[in-house]
């Protein structure tokens, strides 16, 4: 049974919802980006870890749109059907960005060091 | 209301199996409100982190008129962190979900000091450069 009208003015799940939308989509764009454009100075080999990214990205915003496979209801409080599962999606999310992360400093000090 | 089912997902809540233990092995659930806040502000660094790795490869890719070592340098700095950024997202976020299941104080926010000076660094990497193009 649950409540067609969030019961909390501030919207908390529907903002919560949107923050893990444009999250995943700047996920998207930012492994693609960095793909592309450390593949300048680090050759094709990246196409392979940012290709790797941008799936678990899509992954994480595949799992995110649909609520019900990263969410659970929450035990005492019925109408709340959005908060996380667990801490799987969040650390797939730290993994991608620290990984791009490192791939841009592979290539920056790739530069800094002839 | 008086339906006390329990929702076909509430044991994947409660389950040992929710992962990391380190957060959720002890503890009650907190108010869905501050889980949901906390979610939030997970989220807002990861943009964070995005955005200076963002800046840093194109730092690194795009002729910025500075001498490429100055570039690298730049690049350098934004991307560390955004290292430290991304880190600290995964940790505020883990340590503040525990401390709310457990009744403890919030956890600080040293990395905010770090991430502050990484890109008060990356301007003067960046003035400093152009300073010594425009006396060159």
């Amino acid at each position: 049974m649950t409540d067609p009208l969030p019961r909390d003015p501030g919207l908390p799940q529907e903002r919560t919802a949107l923050a893990w939308r444009r999250t995943g989509l700047a996920l998207v764009a930012g492994a693609l980006g960095i793909g592309r454009l450390t593949m300048e100075t680090l050759g094709t080999g990246v196409l392979l870890p940012a290709g790797i990214a941008a799936a678990l990205a899509l992954w994480v915003v595949g799992v995110t749109l649909r609520g019900g496979r990263y969410a659970a209801a929450h035990p005492d409080e019925p109408h709340f059907d959005r908060v996380l599962v667990d801490g799987r999606v969040p650390g797939v999310v730290t993994a991608i960005v620290v990984g791009l992360a490192l791939g841009e400093l592979a290539s920056a000090s790739a530069q800094l060091i002839p | 209301m008086t339906d006390q089912t329990p929702r076909p997902a509430y044991h994947r809540l409660v389950s040992s199996h929710r992962w990391p233990r380190s957060v959720y092995g002890e503890g009650v659930e907190p108010d869905p409100r501050f889980s949901l806040a906390n979610e939030r502000t997970f989220l807002a660094w990861i943009r964070t982190a995005l955005a200076l790795l963002a800046v840093a490869a194109a730092v690194d890719a795009l002729p910025l008129g500075i001498g490429v070592r100055a570039q690298a340098l730049l690049s350098t700095v934004l991307a560390l962190t955004g290292l430290v950024a991304a880190v600290h997202a995964w940790r505020d976020w883990s340590r503040t979900e525990q401390a709310m299941r457990r009744d403890l104080p919030m956890p600080g926010n040293a990395a905010g000091i770090v991430v502050t000076v990484g890109v008060g660094l990356a301007g003067v990497v960046l003035l400093v450069a152009s300073l010594m193009r425009g006396l060159a």
